[in-house]
């Protein structure tokens, strides 16, 4: 069954000097419950793929079909729908509010599915005890550490039980320890729920923790581990000397 | 639901920037404060004359006054300053003419003298002196203190009728029948104390009728040294009867007193106090313009403070979308927010209206009178200026898509 399939996807910025075509011709089909990691430079168009596949952008062209609807002509009020029932996003910076309290953050998307107070807060300290701040829900976002506010972030990305979880450089801002703590415990909500989770990483440690690499090259997809698929090299820009035998004479020659 | 939960995320955005969202405020409650008590001051200003008038000229009343006043002032080319101010064109003779008209059943000159009313060395300062007939009693509804009128046997003597406040001056709490007084030189007997009315002399009004001190006219017309002048006659119409036609004929009556010239103004209680609403009304709107003007700056106040905040919360907005919110739940809550400033800074902004109007009115001896109207005007202009001001920015925050709303700075 596939969650996700990117037909001919491509995402060109014209709000800039001249467009920047971002992504081009991005062919793409996971399934539930795989666990992946997208690989790439910086630069290379990895979170412009993330943030259309959690609806946070549109493509300039192409189709998406998630769970088998195609959600690139869907209104505003479908897309928040989506938002809120299907996905969570885990943020490369943050993004708590500031002014909430911990448990008020994670609260949010409960708010926005319509669960009452009582419980959702039962539903929010439950998520920080999976994680391991529960003792930490009434502070505020600038009284924790990095590691601690990331964890935030991934308890409000579970609020609402989504089948898929995007997490875009959760480890970046992270020592080893808490990288681990939480690539190991995406792993295991994988495991154990079966939600499919995609990592953006420019770590190639991370990414080896996963089932499956995508790398993201200049606005393409380079290869592919699930389909061994090595896409061929772009022409090479440079020139390439190579070395040849003129009249049994060895010597380079730029070609 | 979500309405309730928007209305709280509102409060608590509001509560965690107290600072700001009360300088936001600030527009608005200048702007409600001075417009409600300006008005409030300009209907109590209202109040206080009209009820001096209906104090003297009661729904059953009809005024008589020389040449063309109040609504009828400048009308056929008689200039309402000598109208009012110069030689009378009233007699006693129109007097006389009125009591015949139906269903008017007393009739009074009131003429004006000046002079001193003194009680050996105390002066009655700014006492009325008036001269009326005994009728005069039944055109009012006097109030004793003690004594009475005077009546038909007494026209020509030396009797007068103290007004409350004049008894005051010259009596203090003393007993004031039966003694003294010395007007223009000559002693008069005191025969009547009227108790203090309410209605009290102010700048605008004027000195009031019990202020007065109440003297025969034929005694008048003696002490000046010929016929005293009838500066106004007033008419008491039946019970029952309809004061407009009865003072449609005494116009009739009095045009054949004055062989056919229209040089006279007959007023109802009516006619009087629509003068007063219309001069007191335009003064009133005048003065509350200037006073919208601050609304308005209150309101532009509001617009930069609400696109401040919406640019930096521009992120927010993002996110909340992200997490699920629709574009139509995050404009909610912006609306919800400016909504509670503009209540909130009405409310307050009311009052502070209350307060200065109040310390106001104590100086001016105004009460203020506090309409609905005038209240509701406010608080829905303020309501209606924090949404447009606040909503204008939110709106297009609220259509970005998240991730363009999240990399704003």
């Amino acid at each position: 069954m596939n969650v996700i399939e990117l037909r001919g996807i491509g995402k060109t910025f014209t709000d800039r000097d001249e467009p920047t075509v971002a992504l081009q011709d991005i062919n793409l089909t996971i399934q539930t419950g795989e666990f992946v990691a997208i690989i790439g430079p910086s630069g290379s168009g990895k979170s412009t793929l993330m943030n259309i596949l959690g609806l946070l952008d549109v493509p300039s062209e192409g189709d998406f079909l998630l769970d088998g609807d195609a959600v690139t002509n869907f209104s505003d009020r479908q897309l928040s729908k989506l938002r809120r029932e299907k996905i969570g996003f885990v943020f490369q910076s943050f993004n708590l509010l500031p002014r909430l309290s911990v448990v008020q953050n994670v609260e949010l998307p409960l708010v926005y599915a319509g669960m009452r107070g009582r419980d959702r807060r039962e539903r929010a300290l439950e998520l920080l005890k999976l994680v391991g701040l529960e003792e930490r829900a009434g502070y505020k976002p600038n009284q924790i550490s990095g590691g601690q506010t990331q964890r935030v972030a991934i308890a409000r990305a579970l609020a609402n039980e989504p089948s898929l979880i995007l997490a875009d450089e959760p480890t970046g801002n992270l020592d080893t320890k808490s990288s681990t703590a939480i690539i190991d415990e995406l792993r295991r909500l994988n495991r154990v729920t079966h939600a499919t989770i995609i990592i953006v990483t420019h770590n190639p440690e991370i990414a080896e923790q996963t089932d499956r690499v995508i790398t993201v090259r200049d606005g393409r997809i380079g290869s592919d581990s699930a389909t061994h698929h090595h896409a061929p090299k772009p022409a090479a820009k440079r020139p390439v000397t190579r070395r040849v035998t003129v009249n049994g004479v060895k010597s380079r020659k730029a070609g | 639901m979500l309405l309730w939960e928007n209305l709280k995320m509102a409060l608590v955005s509001l509560r965690n920037a107290k600072l700001r969202s009360f300088l936001t405020m600030l527009g608005i409650i200048i702007g409600v404060a001075a417009v409600v008590s300006i008005l409030a001051i300009g209907a109590g200003v209202k109040k206080a004359v009209q009820d001096q008038i209906t104090g003297v000229v009661n729904a059953n009343s009809i005024a008589i006054a020389s040449g063309k006043v109040g609504p009828q002032a400048g009308k056929n080319g008689q200039n309402p300053g000598a109208s009012a101010a110069g030689a009378s064109t009233l007699t006693l003779k129109d007097v006389d003419a009125l009591k015949t008209v139906d269903n008017i059943n007393a009739v009074a000159p009131i003429g004006l003298i000046s002079g001193i009313v003194a009680n050996g060395s105390t002066t009655a300062g700014g006492a009325l002196l008036l001269a009326t007939s005994p009728e005069y009693s039944k055109t009012q509804t006097l109030k004793y203190d003690a004594g009475r009128f005077f009546n038909a046997t007494e026209t020509k003597k030396n009797v007068v009728v103290l007004g409350g406040k004049a008894k005051e001056s010259l009596f203090g709490t003393k007993e004031a029948v039966g003694q003294t007084v010395t007007i223009r030189g000559q002693k008069f007997e005191v025969i009547g104390a009227l108790k203090p009315s309410d209605a009290s002399a102010s700048a605008l009004a004027g000195p009031s009728f019990d202020d007065a001190v109440y003297i025969p006219f034929d005694t008048a017309a003696k002490l000046t040294g010929g016929t005293a002048q009838v500066l106004r006659i007033i008419a008491q119409v039946e019970d029952g009867a309809d004061v407009n036609t009865t003072a449609d004929r005494a116009r009739e009556a009095l045009l054949a007193s004055h062989g056919g010239q229209d040089d006279f103004s007959v007023l109802t209680q009516k006619d009087i106090l629509s003068t007063v609403d219309t001069i007191l009304n335009l003064l009133t709107t005048f003065i509350v313009a200037i006073a919208s003007i601050s609304l308005l700056v209150g309101g532009i106040g509001i617009m930069n403070i609400m696109l401040v905040s919406v640019t930096e919360r521009t992120r927010e907005i993002g996110l909340r979308k992200a997490v699920g919110a629709s574009s139509t739940t995050v404009l909610m809550q912006f609306l919800i927010e400016a909504l509670v400033i503009s209540i909130i800074g009405g409310a307050l902004g009311i009052g502070a209206a209350m307060l200065m109007a109040t310390a106001a009115g104590r100086l001016a001896k105004i009460e203020p009178v506090f309409t609905p109207e005038a209240i509701l005007l406010a608080v829905g202009v303020s309501a209606a200026v924090g949404i447009i001001f606040g909503i204008a920015p939110a709106i297009k925050a609220a259509r970005k898509r998240p991730i363009q709303a999240l990399k704003a700075v």
